[in-house]
């Protein structure tokens, strides 16, 4: 089977569907949580997270690269496998739905203070679906498009920005007791809840036999450089305090940089750019693979169908929170979980059942069954 | 049957975007505002002014600013302050393009309505976090309402006065966010004041107050800031006079390094290096200039800044302010030191002592050879 997405295809929508919510929401998280030397832990938690991925990698290897509702079908059964398939594409649903009111709150406080929150999910609703019922081809395409304005636009601004930086800020180095690091790593890992999109490309991008790593782990490890850049730099312009404190702290960040001889007055409004690119493409990665599995689990031929279907269920959950009380007890405690099951517990799940029907119920394992018939 | 459904969303498009009229504002019932004051009431109420340019005479021809105006609001809060000057003006109070804030000396006292002045301004999201801060000696209104007889509706004379100290006379810029971070990192910082003379018809930069944790510890004048900044590595450039046998010999300070270590039992040693610019010589023996004429005025010149500093670094750490932020630098590279040094020795700072090394490395003379 040849490859229908190249490798960079991959590399930037695993990139684009991690790294979303996260470049506004993580520091402020991960800096109450770890304090100032969140940086380091953040590289760390990214190496560790290869493990996951590389377990998604391994259940999708060991189950003959078939896609991720015929794994699930394999696994547990037709039933079974569409209710959990239905199951998270609602979950996704869900906690894209809870970040998008986070998203159209901070718009509202930065750009647009007089439009209504109804309006402007409405629009942002209208843009993802025509983006996402292209399907596939489009949105890899747009990925990697994107990837690049995005690396490019960022290292600018971080040129423009540099001299504001104070790196005394992220000393000195403080040490916290172990279930602290753990608590830090399940903070950073319901941020990667796009790795779940792995299982829709990896059958897509078989590697290479000369190349030993998938495209995956480095987009891993590069997301979490990304994100430990991103708290670098808010930590060391607005120090760890003002950046547990704020709403936003990238753009807060910024807001605070002056450029001598006034060649961009005033930069939040590019890094508010930037911000809001991010969130739309991690929106639409995440919206269309759930449209897709919900597709496959009601046996619907195409995805539009499904995407269609959730533009008022999206609208709904949105609107559900009626407060910032609300938001953040949705986030904080029902989105940790559901973000918690989907990075860590799905890959785990798949990954022992994927062994272990490979090794004990069928003595020669998946792969010797496909080679068989 | 397509092109239909795309009209009908291209239509009801048009239509929901009329909520955007709401924000397309005349840019007239809008109050620009440029600087704001604030102080404090006999009757303790919080007293809010905003300057603003007057920009009805706006127009594609001309963009000159023919007027400028002053409005004032008075609240038990700043948000009743804010409301009451809106009312007043009957426009819609915009502070995104405030440049600079000026907190009168009487509320600088006053720690409780300082603290909620920073709260306050950092919680706005209007208000620029590069907004200057500074410390107006006497009521912020006359600040204001201040003219300058070159520029009279100028709207930037304030901080481009600021900006011009920062160049020229060693002052370090107080932005909102300066002040933020230093506050919670527990340092001192060095707020700019503003002084007017006696008739209101000059304004001048009279020297800084010192804060810590929102509280108005000691004022000190241009010079001992400008030291304070060369001692904290922040300034760079010094601009002073030294006695040179009979006459006074004029220099200017440059690209400073500093380094600092503190060591174990309440020891640092600073060092400063700098390059020296001599300016004028007022000696009728300047054609004699050679290598020992240097070398004396450099020792000289080492020596008066030595003194100068020691004097003011003793002033502050006997009375217990740390005005160099060695806290903070011990906390953040010798934690241990500040552990073992700092935390359990309530009085570090008496009993601090500063091994102050100065070099002056003399490049330039102006047009005089030797």
């Amino acid at each position: 089977m040849e490859n229908n997405i190249r490798g960079f295809g991959v590399f930037s929508t695993f990139f684009l569907s991690i790294v979303g919510f996260g470049f506004f929401t993580y520091c402020q998280n991960i800096g109450k949580i770890l304090g100032r030397n969140a940086w380091i832990f953040t590289i760390l938690y990214g190496i560790l997270y290869i493990f996951f991925v590389m377990m998604i990698y391994k259940t999708v290897e060991m189950n003959g690269f078939r896609s991720f509702e015929e794994i699930l079908q394999i696994l547990f059964g037709r039933f079974i496998g569409r209710i959990l398939l239905f199951a998270i594409s609602i979950l996704i649903i869900f906690m894209i739905s809870i970040q998008l009111r986070i998203f159209i709150e901070s718009i509202k406080l930065y750009i647009f203070p007089n439009i209504n929150s109804e309006f402007m999910i409405s629009i942002t609703l209208l843009v993802c679906y025509y983006v996402t019922k292209e399907g596939n081809k489009v949105l890899t395409g747009l990925n990697e498009i994107l990837f690049v304005f995005l690396i490019i636009s960022c290292l600018i601004i971080s040129l423009i920005a540099y001299k504001n930086v104070d790196l005394t800020n992220i000393l000195p180095f403080e040490t916290r007791d172990m279930s602290t690091y753990f608590q830090g790593f399940l903070t950073m890992g319901s941020y990667f809840i796009g790795s779940i999109i792995l299982f829709y490309l990896i059958p897509m991008h078989k590697p290479c036999k000369e190349k030993k790593f998938h495209v995956s782990y480095n987009a891993s490890i590069f997301s979490s450089i990304f994100l430990s850049i991103v708290f670098l730099f808010c930590v060391s312009v607005l120090n760890i305090n003002q950046t547990t404190k704020s709403i936003w702290p990238i753009i807060l960040s910024f807001t605070t940089i002056d450029i001598p001889g006034g060649f961009v007055e005033r930069v939040e409004g590019i890094i508010i750019t930037i911000a809001i690119v991010f969130f739309i493409i991690n929106f639409i990665n995440m919206y269309f693979y759930s449209s897709y599995l919900n597709s496959k689990s009601i046996g619907v031929s195409k995805h539009k169908i499904s995407s269609v279907m959730f533009i008022p269920i999206i609208y709904i959950f949105t609107l559900i929170p009626k407060g910032l009380g609300d938001i953040n007890f949705i986030m904080n405690r029902l989105g940790f979980i559901v973000s918690i099951f989907i990075a860590f517990f799905i890959p785990i799940l798949l990954f022992i059942a994927s062994c272990i029907r490979t090794k004990f119920k069928f003595k020669g394992g998946l792969r010797n069954e496909e080679a068989d018939t | 049957m397509k092109k239909l459904i795309l009209n009908i969303i291209g239509i009801l498009l048009a239509m929901f975007l009329k909520s955007c009229s709401s924000y397309s504002l005349n840019i007239d019932t809008k109050l620009f505002v440029s600087r704001i004051g604030i102080d404090v009431n006999d009757d303790g109420n919080i007293s809010l002014c905003f300057s603003y340019p007057d920009i009805s005479g706006f127009s594609a021809e001309s963009s000159s600013i023919k007027e400028s105006g002053s409005i004032c609001g008075y609240g038990k809060t700043f948000y009743e302050a804010v409301k009451d000057a809106s009312a007043k003006s009957h426009k819609i109070i915009d502070l995104e393009h405030a440049k600079v804030v000026i907190i009168s000396s009487e509320l600088m006292n006053d720690y409780s309505s300082l603290e909620k002045l920073v709260d306050y301004l950092s919680h706005n999201p209007q208000i620029s976090r590069r907004i200057y801060i500074c410390i107006g000696n006497g009521k912020a209104y006359d600040f204001l309402n201040f003219k300058s007889e070159s520029l009279p509706y100028s709207q930037d004379f304030i901080s481009d006065l600021i900006e011009n100290n920062v160049k020229e006379n060693g002052l370090r810029l107080s932005t909102l966010n300066s002040m933020l971070n230093y506050s919670f990192q527990n340092k001192t910082i060095l707020i700019p004041a503003l002084e007017l003379n006696e008739d209101k018809t000059s304004m001048d930069v009279c020297g800084s107050g010192v804060l810590r944790n929102y509280r108005l510890i000691k004022r000190i004048d241009l010079k001992d800031t400008m030291l304070i900044n060369l001692l904290r590595g922040d300034n760079f450039r010094i601009i002073d006079d030294i006695e040179y046998g009979n006459s006074k010999i004029s220099f200017e300070a440059e690209n400073t390094k500093r380094n600092v270590k503190l060591l174990d039992y309440g020891n640092v040693n600073l060092s400063l290096n700098f390059n020296t610019v001599i300016n004028n010589c007022s000696n009728s023996e300047h054609m004699y200039i050679n290598e020992k004429f240097i070398s004396d005025i450099k020792n000289t010149l080492d020596m008066d800044v030595y003194n100068q500093c020691m004097n003011l670094l003793n002033k502050f750490y006997r009375n217990g302010i740390d005005i160099l932020n060695f806290e903070d630098f011990a906390y953040k590279f010798y934690t241990k030191t500040w552990h073992r040094f700092i935390t359990e020795n309530s009085n570090w700072m008496e009993s601090l002592s500063v091994n102050l090394k100065i070099h002056n490395n003399i490049v330039n003379i102006g047009n005089i050879s030797f």
